[in-house]
């Protein structure tokens, strides 16, 4: 198709009747102009100023009288200092170059136009990850910028085979995404699935990864993440050493990661950077610390209300003698107990940091202490709820916490209902439901169902130096680290 | 997703289906029909069922990704397969009932005593339902992961009690004398072994046909195994005279365990033991489903889960109200096991081999 | 469709929670907690005497309430059987009883001549009572067993527990769980259960009574068990002071081997039982002594042997004899050796006419730890 090639005129009308503001600089010379149109909050100013404007006015300055005619093409090769910069002709494209931060030069005597990349926006600097602390590693997180994460991961990866698809998603926003993955690593169903995905998204804009994960996922019906969430650069080479497709979004400080299954939201950096035998203990302290957020008061509930006759009879006596003064059944006492446990949770998350240390005493001690004497929870079950608490945040990846969150409750009330027979049902359709659902094609309870020795074991004991192969559930092309 | 199943996850799919409630009540039907030699009877019933396992197998790897609705309208033709479909689905109906059944028996007298049998059945069933509704895939999973807990969790315990019981109770192990009784303590042992045609549902891949007999084979007797080592535990913490006298003493003898923690150990068997109880009779609910699904092809699969479901829950229902109907079906159930494990596929792999459907593995 | 997907699943999730509705939902402290329990007849009543533990708050007020006072109270119920006297228990509970933290069922002889059989089987029926618990028979009245004393106060279920699992410890008794009872009573065998008594209030294990055919028939002081426990116990242990030149030597005995080897000639059953132990020389009274050399040891293992094999010719004579029970299992070791021929017999009838030979062996050595010939 023959783009119509309209007079800067038009453009400028054009520009103009839209209203939105955005500054000017014109640039006369005699028989025409050089019209600058760029938005002032998005562009670098100061190489604006010195690598466009005062190169632009020197020559001008220089061959007045001789500006007749000149191209746009000339003025981009030869005048002005700037590296990234596009000739375009499509009158159509200057205002979302411009939206999108770009500076956009017009000639009189041209139909084509420069676009030049001056974009500036305001974004914190790299600092360190809140999400994925680690006492080991290198500290450096992603940002809002794109460029900037751009460049981490391009700093870790010198791979010619990385390959970056650029997307533009949400009719209004048109916010950059970005794929990355190893071409020959990755496995070529994921990455066209994804991309695919991406390419079909039709949404007014995208704030954030995560709003781009909803559109990328399986199914949104789904309690448990299928992809996973990534801050750190160190752990995103990884990933894509691994054969993981990563999707960072502009605006956004965390990058997405697919395909995602369940095992691998107990492994931290850590564990490949320490020993491999501390790696290990870390593991199963998270296997556990998950069974202990998820059950811990299902336990007392199943306990102290169905199974008294387990536990030593000297201990039923004190049990009995501390929960002589509650009023409360057991499965009333737990869910109050983790209702009140969800609050100070989401409470201490958005507490001004000035009172937070202070609310978090204040709520812990006193409320613990007072709801004992008040004889409103029995003090086991304070324990448990609190071990239940601390469990949830020994698991490194955050976003297998909220299913736990929960799932707790609706466990709890199966407990309450039937006993541990209840909470042999509920767990039976846990279970189920995690071994049915797939993550991109990969099933979601890899390696345990389906079962692979070697990557069964690499989930318990990892150490580069003796896992020449990646996981072979991914079905990756290369599956090979290091020869052997 | 990938509908065929591993012959790792065949292995747990034998193990949990055959064990699921069958392994509570033998060592009560062992000690009083074979007394100690019954490890024998159950090693001789075990290795009649490993041959009729190959069978089965051998006929899913010569049609891989099929099950038997598919592969028989090859070998016998439509009409026949549907009538064997219609048989199988009143076969699993009668099973899945009857495991429910007694299920919800074996948790009011051992845990719940107060708890109404017909609500423990609908707990079940609906479980049952939303494990069923997810496919021969999911579910071959779903056997893997309960299939390995459920055998370290036994193997230990059963280890335990070797340890703590009186091996004088079990022997003497073979006595000549009493050989007849042992032979005869085979037929008792039919019903611990039903449940192999389940296989007839799992599709199998087709690659290396002979690993696939074989881990069948193995399997088969590994379960035979299996409840050996569960009977002889049972009756060494026991006692004969009392395994006679409980209808579920392997719950019984577990309770026997001397231990630090747990005043009493068969919560551990409330917990573990059920989830496979749970997940055997899930696995022979999903053949039910799956013959209807493929019977009434055009409706919705959660409705045939729902509809199958009902029939079942109110049958079980039904079944624990009418006396008689439990005896009918313990008398009906392992005759229709022999037929459905050992008659049907060996009459259809005869066919097969004769029509040249069959070939031999490499 | 997902519309209604939801509302079936939600509808499936609402059925559970009502139809399920917790019926065997207790919380504890909404019951009454039973720590032993004693069976006694008196002529044609039965009354169960029941050790309910006190529950005391220990919210508010920091640690359980202080103060003195027994933490059980008693309570009975009398009837012409077990069930009436259950019912009459149960008129007098203001909550449910539990009987999960029963650790001591005590049966007074009384009770223990007929009415132990029902009362076991009754036991096995009942799914709360724990399926290891110690059954014991005394002699006294409930009334004094509820009177003993104990320095920590705790219920005296816990004490009688603790006790037989101390003895058995310390390898003086041979105690064994009900459903062991319940097996023997069912192959018709004859068995022991531990006797416990009081002494100035306090409880002690006094022996153990024998039963045959489920009857009580006697009962044997734990001054003289030691024969009877070293032919059931695993590990018993018992002392003997020994006389030496001048003065005595005291020697821990412990249980290294038994057999007992069955044969079966011409229709007479016989056994042939050998001991052997390992004897250890602890001290002697005296320290400038008689020294202790291969002659003077080799003089104390006969003297020990001899004592030894007395008390085990003693203990079996005394069931064939006395008591007319095999609680001493000879019958299971014919029944392994002799299958069909013990299935054909009456046993019971039998082990009264076996001939039973015994056979020790001592293996006396002297304590690692003190050097006893140090001059």
């Amino acid at each position: 198709m023959i783009r119509k090639k309209p007079k800067i005129e038009t453009i400028l009308d054009n520009i103009e009747a839209e209203g939105f503001a955005l500054s000017q600089r014109s640039m006369d010379y005699g028989g025409g102009s050089i019209e600058i149109l760029y938005i002032q909050q998005l562009t670098d100013r100061v190489s604006l100023m010195d690598f466009v404007i005062r190169p632009l006015s020197l020559y001008l300055g220089q061959h007045r009288n001789d500006m007749n005619g000149t191209k746009a093409k000339t003025i981009a090769q030869n005048v002005l200092y700037v590296d990234d910069y596009q000739i375009q002709s499509d009158g159509e494209e200057v205002q979302a170059s411009i939206l999108d931060g770009k500076v956009i030069i017009l000639l009189t005597d041209d139909d084509e136009y420069i676009v030049v990349n001056l974009k500036k926006v305001e974004h914190r600097s790299i600092s360190e990850p809140t999400l994925e602390y680690t006492l080991r590693g290198p500290r450096d997180c992603f940002v809002e910028s794109l460029d900037t994460n751009l460049s981490l991961i391009r700093y870790r990866n010198k791979d010619a085979k990385l390959r970056i698809c650029q997307y533009k998603v949400g009719k209004r926003t048109k916010t950059s995404v970005a794929m990355f993955y190893i071409e020959d690593i990755a496995n070529d169903k994921v990455v066209s699935l994804i991309k695919q995905r991406i390419q079909a998204i039709d949404v007014d804009g995208i704030g954030d990864s995560g709003e781009l994960e909803v559109f990328l996922q399986n199914s949104n019906l789904n309690l448990f993440p299928q992809m996973g969430v990534v801050e750190r650069s160190d752990m995103a080479q990884h990933l894509l050493h691994e054969g993981k497709v990563l999707v960072l979004v502009d605006g956004s400080g965390l990058a997405l990661s697919a395909p995602k299954c369940f095992p691998e939201y107990f492994f931290s950096c850590d564990d490949r950077y320490d020993n491999m035998y501390f790696g290990l203990f870390m593991r199963i302290l998270r296997y556990a610390s998950f069974f202990i957020a998820l059950y811990a008061t299902c336990f007392y509930v199943g306990m102290s209300e169905f199974h008294i006759d387990a536990l030593p009879s000297r201990y039923v006596i004190s049990l009995a003698e501390m929960r002589a003064s509650v009023p409360f059944p057991p499965i009333i006492g737990g869910l109050m107990l983790e209702f009140v446990v969800e609050l100070l949770r989401e409470a201490l998350l958005r507490v001004p940091k000035q009172i937070g240390p202070a609310v978090g005493i204040v709520s812990a001690i006193v409320i613990g202490q007072a709801a004992i004497s008040a004889g409103i929870f029995s003090p086991l079950l304070l324990i448990l709820a609190s071990t239940s608490l601390l469990a949830s945040f020994v698991m490194p990846d955050f976003a297998l916490i909220n299913p736990i969150r929960i799932l707790k409750f609706i466990a709890i009330l199966c407990t309450g209902f039937l006993g541990f027979y209840g909470l042999v049902l509920f767990s039976c359709v846990l279970l189920i439901h995690l071994v049915s659902i797939e993550s991109f094609g990969v099933p979601y309870f890899a390696p345990f169902a389906p079962f692979n020795r070697y990557d069964f074991i690499r989930s318990f004991i990892f150490n580069i130096s003796i896992s020449p192969f990646r996981p072979k559930y991914l079905k990756n092309k290369d599956n090979t680290r290091r020869k052997t | 997703m990938h509908s065929s199943v591993s012959n790792r996850q065949m292995f747990f799919l034998l193990l949990l289906t055959l064990t699921a409630y069958t392994v509570i009540s033998i060592p009560n039907v062992i000690s009083q029909t074979s007394g100690t030699g019954g490890w024998l009877s159950l090693m001789i019933t075990a290795f009649l069922f490993a041959v009729f396992v190959v069978v089965i197998v051998r006929l899913n790897s010569a049609f891989p990704g099929m099950m038997l609705f598919e592969y028989s309208q090859r070998i016998v033709g439509r009409i026949m397969a549907y009538v064997l479909a219609v048989y199988f689905i009143l076969y699993f109906l009668m099973i899945s009932a009857y495991l429910n059944v007694q299920l919800s028996a074996v948790l009011r007298a051992g845990f719940y005593p107060k708890t109404p049998q017909w609500a423990m059945t609908i707990a079940s069933a609906i479980v049952f339902g939303i494990v069923a509704h997810r496919g021969v895939a999911s579910v071959a999973r779903f056997f893997e992961v309960i299939g390995t807990i459920f055998v370290i969790t036994a193997v230990a315990t059963h280890f335990v009690m070797l340890l703590q019981g009186d091996l004088r109770e079990v022997q003497p192990f073979f006595h000549t004398s009493k050989l007849p009784e042992y032979l005869l303590g085979v037929k008792d042992c039919l019903f611990a072994f039903l449940g192999v045609e389940l296989l007839t549902i799992f599709p199998l891949s087709g690659k290396s046909i002979g690993r696939s007999v074989t881990t069948a084979f193995l399997t088969v007797l590994f379960i035979g195994i299996f409840y050996a080592f569960v009977v002889e535990t049972c009756i060494m913490m026991l006692g004969m005279q009392s395994a006679q006298n409980y209808n579920f003493a392997l719950i019984e003898a577990v309770k026997q365990i001397d231990n630090p923690v747990l005043e009493r150990f068969d919560i551990l068997f409330l917990t573990v033991g059920f989830a496979g109880l749970v997940t055997g009779v899930c696995g022979v609910y999903l053949a039910l489903v799956e013959y209807a699904a493929r019977l009434f092809h055009k409706a919705n699969r959660l409705a045939i889960v729902v509809g199958t479901g009902v029939v079942m829950a109110s049958l079980s229902i039904a079944t624990q109200s009418i006396k008689p109907a439990m005896t009918v079906l313990e008398s009906v159930i392992p005759i229709a096991g022999l037929v459905s494990a050992f008659l049907i596929p060996t009459i259809l792999l005869l066919i097969a081999k004769v029509r040249g459907l069959v070939q031999k593995p490499l | 469709m997902f519309k209604n997907r939801c509302k079936l699943i939600v509808l499936l999730l609402l059925i559970i929670f009502l139809l399920t509705g917790c019926w065997d939902a207790a919380d504890v402290s909404s019951l009454d907690l039973s720590t032993m329990v004693i069976l006694d007849r008196k002529g044609d009543e039965l009354s169960f005497t029941l050790e309910i533990a006190k529950i005391s708050s220990v919210s508010g007020s920091g640690e359980g309430g202080g103060g003195g006072g027994k933490k059980q109270t008693y309570l009975t119920g009398t009837g012409k059987d077990l069930a009436e006297a259950r019912h009459a228990l149960d008129m007098q509970m203001d909550k449910p009883l539990f009987l999960g933290t029963v650790r001591a069922l005590i049966l007074t002889e009384r009770a223990a001549a007929n009415d132990l059989a029902e009362y076991l089987f009754r036991l096995r029926e009942n799914q709360e009572y724990r399926q290891k618990v110690n059954i014991s028979i005394i002699q006294d009245d409930p009334q004094a067993l509820t009177e003993a004393e104990n320095e920590t106060d705790q219920p005296l279920g816990f004490v009688i527990d603790d006790t037989i699992h101390t003895g058995q410890a310390n390898g003086h008794t041979c105690a064994v769980t009900t459903e062991k009872y319940v097996n023997d009573i069912l192959a018709k065998r004859g068995f022991i259960i531990q006797h416990i008594g009081l002494a100035d209030k306090q409880i002690k294990l006094d022996g153990y009574s024998v039963f045959r055919d489920a009857k009580l028939v006697g009962f044997i002081s734990m001054e003289s068990s030691s024969g009877l426990s070293y032919m059931l116990s695993d590990q018993p242990i018992w002392v003997y002071r020994l006389p030496g030149d001048g003065g005595f030597i005291t020697a821990e005995v412990k249980l290294g081997h038994r057999e007992i080897k069955p044969s079966y000639h011409d229709g007479q059953v016989s056994f042939r039982v050998q001991l052997t132990f390992k004897a250890t020389i602890q001290y002697k009274t005296e320290v400038s002594l008689f020294p202790l050399n291969e002659q003077n040891i080799q003089q104390y293992s006969d003297d020990l042997n001899q004592v030894l094999a007395q008390e085990v010719r003693a203990a079996i004579e005394q069931s064939q004899n006395e008591f007319q029970s095999d609680y001493l299992e000879f019958g299971e070791a014919f029944r392994l050796a002799y299958p069909d021929e013990f299935e054909r017999m009456d046993w019971s009838a039998e082990y009264l006419k076996a001939i039973i030979e015994t056979s020790t062996s001592v293996d006396i050595s002297v304590s690692d730890k003190i050097d006893i010939e140090a001059s």
